[in-house]
């Protein structure tokens, strides 16, 4: 159950103060949270972490820390590289951001890797056991029905991949 | 997903949306991106900074959720359940040098929700008293 309805929250929105506090409490909370998620994931304490990245083990403890707010692009990109995940860091309009975060599940917090990613997967169409009765052979009128509907089965998998293939290459896991 | 219950007082109202409604801006957004993303997360997940779970017999299966906004930190105490998916928000404080006071409300509470589970209600922002602009 989302915390806010997508109303109560643009009319919190409409205050200033809470916007900046809802933008900046989002970014802190996230990265946090996903380079956390994404370092125990793979059972790895932050002093490994850190020697990875080339960098202290007190670094990786405030990029954990929400309150931190002073992340660099480059190290962002850094870590992304390390565990194999897309990044995002571009403007955006409230309502999206307040969209992402009604949405929130776990994928968009624990990012899959690449291997793991199932985003690029694309799906067999299959015939569906309510569509047709399996009783003896189809009429001819029966298998062009079937076959018609096969090919808009078809054609909606291919409209379906190539509408989220390329949202996928840049946005990975902000966008489920 | 895991859904966020709270519990009113044995003796009526609802202590944990007044506390909410009363904090400001920052603390208020903290805490609802907390809750967004705890409510996301596996249980093996719910760690440290954000969430602790409470120690001693007493405390069994009781944790506080961190967070810290407006120049303050502060706390919610709750307990795993009372069904799976389930985490119970019984009581919010700001942080002090020991909240064992707290923890023992919470502790009695934790009771109380436990024999009156048709009282709980989920928690939402929705719940929160109307408060006026910051």
């Amino acid at each position: 159950m989302p915390l806010h309805s997508k109303q109560s929250l643009h009319d919190r929105l409409s205050d200033p103060a809470f916007r900046k506090a809802f933008i900046s409490s989002r970014i802190g909370q996230t990265v946090a949270a996903q380079v956390r998620v994404l370092r125990q994931r793979r059972e790895m304490s932050q002093k490994d972490l850190a020697r990875h990245l080339g960098t202290s083990q007190s670094a990786v403890y405030r990029l954990e820390n929400p309150r931190y707010d002073r992340h660099s692009v480059s190290t962002l990109k850094k870590i992304a590289e390390f565990f194999d995940v897309g990044l995002i860091v571009r403007f955006a309009a409230f309502s999206e951001i307040a969209a992402w975060a009604l949405a929130m599940s776990d994928q968009a917090i624990d990012i899959p890797d690449f291997d793991r990613d199932t985003g690029f997967i694309e799906r067999k169409p299959q015939e569906s056991a309510g569509m047709m009765p399996r009783t003896g052979q189809p009429s001819l009128a029966e298998a062009q029905w079937r076959n018609d509907n096969l090919v808009g089965i078809r054609s909606g998998a291919q409209l379906l991949t190539q509408q989220s293939s390329p949202a996928l290459v840049g946005y990975a896991g902000a966008q489920r | 997903m895991w859904v966020f219950l709270a519990c009113p007082a044995p003796g009526g109202g609802r202590p944990l949306d007044r506390f909410v409604g009363e904090l400001g801006p920052e603390a208020e957004n903290e805490l609802s991106a907390v809750l967004d993303i705890l409510r996301a997360l596996e249980r093996k997940y719910w760690t440290r900074p954000t969430f602790d779970l409470l120690h001693g017999k007493k405390y069994r299966g009781m944790g506080e959720i961190r967070f810290y906004g407006d120049n303050k930190t502060y706390r919610i105490l709750g307990f795993f359940g009372p069904n799976r998916l389930q985490f119970t928000l019984l009581l919010g404080t700001e942080k002090k040098r020991s909240l064992k006071h707290e923890m023992d409300e919470a502790s009695k509470r934790r009771k109380f929700a436990e024999e009156n589970q048709q009282l709980l209600y989920a928690f939402t922002f929705e719940t929160i008293p109307a408060r006026p602009a910051f």
